[in-house]
């Protein structure tokens, strides 16, 4: 077992929705979008957060993230109170803990170039300049799978799967130590889903990073992930390691969840997850 | 980029042969003419007046005087100004310009204030600011331009003296004053005039880039631009505003125009010597030349103004561009 201090723990995580009032004074009730979660992540680790829409995955990442604000609960990440901290040691503190959204279209500034969406975060938090942050933005590209002259582009000239390699070049940037994954394959075509799959696995290889990976199925989660957590209606009805989740899920959610896994043999998909084991 | 100019060219012609035709109409369909007006002297005879009305070809019928007219101005004639006893053209060339440096120094102060109070509102909607602020601008909208003009005239004219009352010039001094001196005094004059035209634009376009940039805020890459660590001046000034000003570039279009307008009233009160106070003048005296041809300065301010508009919108988003 991992013994070092988690580098993000998140403990009794609850994030309401208030209720609103219509202009006729009818209430919408309150939404509890997470309730009670805790989890932890250490340096390195990847963990998988699955769920259906509208379980309370995002909404429990931009509550990791404080871009909305949790009700209760405790986030520490590398040994800080995220809920104490104030505007602009938050804003300070985003450095180290990024996210790439679910839909990379809307997500990118369509009036700046892929350069200069990549070189945000850069200039944002002082970390090179000039032609240091030229070439910080190249190596990006390359690293990314991206050419250098897509720089000059703007996001909309690009495909689905190259502009989420921009937003998660952009995540990179700043060379965070957590990144967020929120569903951040979930809008590609399949076969673009796996290539972008394996260069997160590679980047985390290469730079010792440590993901939340968010789905809505289990597909691609083996792929990446070390520990799957199954959140259910705002809560995590179930946490273990992949092979534990794969091989003997106890809520029925779960089962639900693997069973709409296409795997072309059932049995040599389990017998693969067996030999994963460590 | 060649092709939309050619394009756009084509399309204001026909726009302006289509508002001058019907200005021709309605300016011939008044009652009186330039002669049975500015003659009043009871001395003068009926026969001088028909004769005067012979010179110019208005004893015709209206569609000779029409097609006349028209041939005349593709030669780029535009006839003798009655009303001021000049060629049109030689008119124009004086006042035009005056026109210009007022609307031109309200469309810019106006621009710029009115994007600055506008993303400034949007940045704190909702706040006691933003509602003070708004409160003040509505009010500015629901006042007309020429009670701002006298207010500004009795305030600052004629109580404090910090500027002239009227006129562009210091008729007294200025042509003995130096390159310097004039420019000071020509700017001392431009103050009120503009500021009053400046102020309308400014509360007409913060209402709409209030809106515009309010618009934006929810957007996907408004939260990437916060998740990333941007500042919140930085959110604001370099990822809303810059995906806020689709609107304003039509309003842009449309105001100049509006402008065009609004300068008729204010110069007649600061008696300011430019288009305005030219066609005031020329309507009341029914100088058919002189009206026709402001007709045509705006259309084709209209046709400039939309085609200025669109050219914007490609400039500031880079998804437009390949639609042209």
């Amino acid at each position: 077992m991992i013994t070092t201090m988690p580098l993000l723990d998140v403990r009794d995580l609850t994030l309401v929705y208030p209720s609103r009032y219509t202009l006729l004074g009818t209430e919408t009730g309150a939404t509890r979008a997470v309730d009670n979660v805790s989890f932890t992540i250490h340096p390195g680790e990847t963990l998988a957060l699955v769920g259906e829409s509208g379980s309370g995955k995002s909404s429990l990442a931009r509550a990791i993230l404080r871009l909305v604000e949790p009700t209760s609960g405790k986030i520490v990440f590398d040994g800080v109170d995220l809920r104490a901290l104030d505007r602009p040691a938050l804003r300070l503190m985003r450095r180290h803990l990024q996210i790439v959204f679910q839909d990379p279209g809307p997500a990118l500034n369509p009036r700046m170039t892929v350069a200069a969406l990549i070189r945000e975060g850069i200039d944002a938090h002082a970390i090179a300049r000039g032609a240091e942050a030229d070439e910080r933005v190249g190596r990006l590209l390359d690293e990314v799978g991206l050419r250098r002259t897509d720089g000059a582009r703007y996001p909309h000239e690009l495909s689905g799967g190259q502009r989420q390699r921009i937003a998660i070049a952009r995540a990179l940037a700043v060379e965070p130590k957590l990144v967020v994954l929120d569903e951040a394959v979930s809008a590609l075509d399949v076969t673009v889903q796996a290539q972008v799959t394996d260069l997160l696995a590679s980047l985390q290889r290469d730079r010792g990073l440590s993901y939340l990976f968010i789905a809505h199925n289990l597909a691609l989660v083996e792929r990446i992930a070390s520990r799957v957590a199954v959140m259910y209606l705002g809560r995590i009805v179930e946490h273990g390691t992949v092979a534990q989740i794969y091989d003997s899920p106890t809520h029925p959610h779960t089962r639900a969840l693997l069973d709409a896994v296409p795997v072309p043999d059932p049995r040599r998909h389990a017998a693969r997850t067996v030999q994963d084991q460590p | 980029m060649r092709r939309f100019l050619i394009v756009r060219a084509a399309q204001a012609m026909i726009v302006v042969a289509l508002v001058v035709t019907l200005s021709f109409v309605l300016v011939h369909a008044a009652p009186n003419d330039p002669f049975g007006l500015s003659f009043d002297d009871p001395n003068i005879t009926e026969q001088v007046r028909a004769r005067e009305r012979a010179k110019f070809g208005y004893d015709r019928p209206l569609g000779e005087q029409y097609i006349r007219w028209i041939g005349a101005i593709v030669r780029g004639d535009l006839g003798v100004s009655h009303s001021n006893g000049r060629p049109v053209a030689e008119v124009l060339k004086q006042v035009l310009p005056n026109t210009a440096l007022l609307m031109g120094a309200a469309l810019f102060v106006g621009l710029v204030g009115g994007v600055a109070v506008g993303t400034w509102q949007a940045a704190r909607a909702g706040t006691v600011g933003d509602r003070i602020s708004s409160a003040v601008t509505m009010i500015t909208l629901s006042v007309p331009e020429f009670l701002l003009a006298l207010a500004a005239i009795g305030l600052l004219s004629v109580r404090w003296h910090l500027f002239p009352v009227t006129g562009m010039v210091d008729v007294a001094m200025h042509d003995t004053m130096s390159f310097g001196g004039r420019v000071v005094d020509t700017l001392r004059h431009l103050v009120l005039p503009a500021s009053t035209l400046a102020l309308v634009v400014i509360a007409a376009v913060s209402r709409y880039q209030r809106t515009a940039v309010i618009a934006v805020l929810p957007d996907d890459f408004i939260r990437t631009a916060r998740a990333t660590g941007a500042s919140e001046r930085r959110v604001l000034w370099r990822h809303a505003f810059p995906n806020s000003l689709a609107p304003l570039c039509a309003i842009v279009g449309l105001l100049l125009p509006a402008l065009f307008g609004g300068a008729v009233f204010v110069e007649k009160i600061f008696g300011w010597p430019g288009m305005g106070t030219t066609m005031v003048n020329a309507v009341l005296g029914r100088d058919y030349p002189m009206v026709l041809a402001g007709v045509i300065c705006s259309g084709v301010l209209v046709a400039v103004g939309s085609a200025v508009a669109d050219m914007l919108a490609m400039v500031i988003d880079p998804r437009l561009e390949r639609l042209s």
